[in-house]
């Protein structure tokens, strides 16, 4: 038998390997949330250069027809999205770029985005129907854009948005 | 001397507690060595991630290349300031590369209006 002294004792070693059980498993969680947080910024480091990089491509880019793709874009434009869809569709002379993007995207999902200036509230998305992507609102994107000029003199956000 | 059953002495009645001690002292700092090792670990894999970004943002940063292996020599003098190694090919995903190495692929311009996704891996080494 031991003393009440001991017994007690046995308390406050025991309640001592609680606390310092929560605090090493406190310092795993943080060690392993660190490492997972800060991996995620670099991921998106490179998703967001993979966009900037592919839209500076695709001004040296030529359609099948041999035209600049951001030139037949600009003369497009004015005309309304559905001629910029059948340009990029299959069929459309843009069609080989756009399979181009698609097949260089570390994402599944890539897309084209036309966004005028004067409506910015208006977004027009050209990507593959097979992503099956029937919402994007909240999905995970990056995205990167550059403005240009329409025949009309307009201006556009064109960029490449990668979704996941 | 008078004994009563079951005591040692005054070391015997704190004998429990000391093991529950030791006990807690040893996984706390087996905790705090543990999370040293993966906070480490992690430093090291994320020097490496950035230092794959700055070779690859330097072999790509005009989008059009015309001569890759002058590109990608560019990208030389950060590979080593990392202690890095990296190669890049057109085209084919299965380079030469270290079973271990991070894998980027960006689209460019190749030699004029041709498209090509660059494929670039760098490795430890």
């Amino acid at each position: 038998m031991i003393g009440k002294k001991a017994q007690a004792g046995i308390m406050d070693a025991m309640i001592f390997l609680l606390v310092a059980s929560g605090a090493a498993t406190l310092l795993i969680y943080i060690a392993g949330a660190y490492g997972a947080s800060a991996n995620q910024q670099v991921i998106a480091i490179y998703n967001y250069e993979f966009a900037g990089n592919a839209l500076v491509a695709l001004h040296y880019a030529n359609d099948s027809k041999g035209k600049w793709f951001f030139n037949e874009l600009k003369e497009k434009l004015p005309s309304g999205f559905t001629e910029v869809v059948a340009y990029l569709g299959p069929g459309g002379d843009a069609h080989g770029v756009w399979q181009k993007l698609k097949d260089a995207s570390p994402s599944t999902c890539p897309a084209l985005t036309f966004r005028s200036v004067a409506a910015p509230d208006v977004v027009d998305e050209y990507r593959d129907p097979q992503c099956g992507l029937t919402s994007v609102k909240d999905r995970l994107a990056y995205a990167s854009s550059v403005d240009i000029k329409d025949a009309d003199g307009d201006t556009w956000a064109v960029g490449v948005k990668l979704y996941y | 001397m008078h004994m009563k059953k079951g005591f040692i002495g005054p070391i015997g009645d704190d004998l429990p507690s000391i093991l529950g001690i030791v006990l807690a002292l040893g996984l706390f700092f087996a905790g705090i060595t543990y999370s040293l090792n993966v906070y480490n670990q992690k430093g090291d894999n994320l020097t490496m991630m950035k230092g794959s970004i700055e070779i690859t943002r330097t072999i790509t940063k005009s989008g059009i290349i015309t001569d890759l292996p002058t590109a990608s020599q560019s990208a030389e003098p950060i590979a080593e300031s990392y202690g890095l190694q990296h190669k890049a090919n057109f085209g084919s995903k299965h380079i030469d590369c270290s079973d271990n190495a991070y894998v980027f692929t960006y689209l460019v311009a190749k030699s004029g209006p041709d498209l090509a996704t660059l494929h670039i891996c760098v490795w430890e080494g």
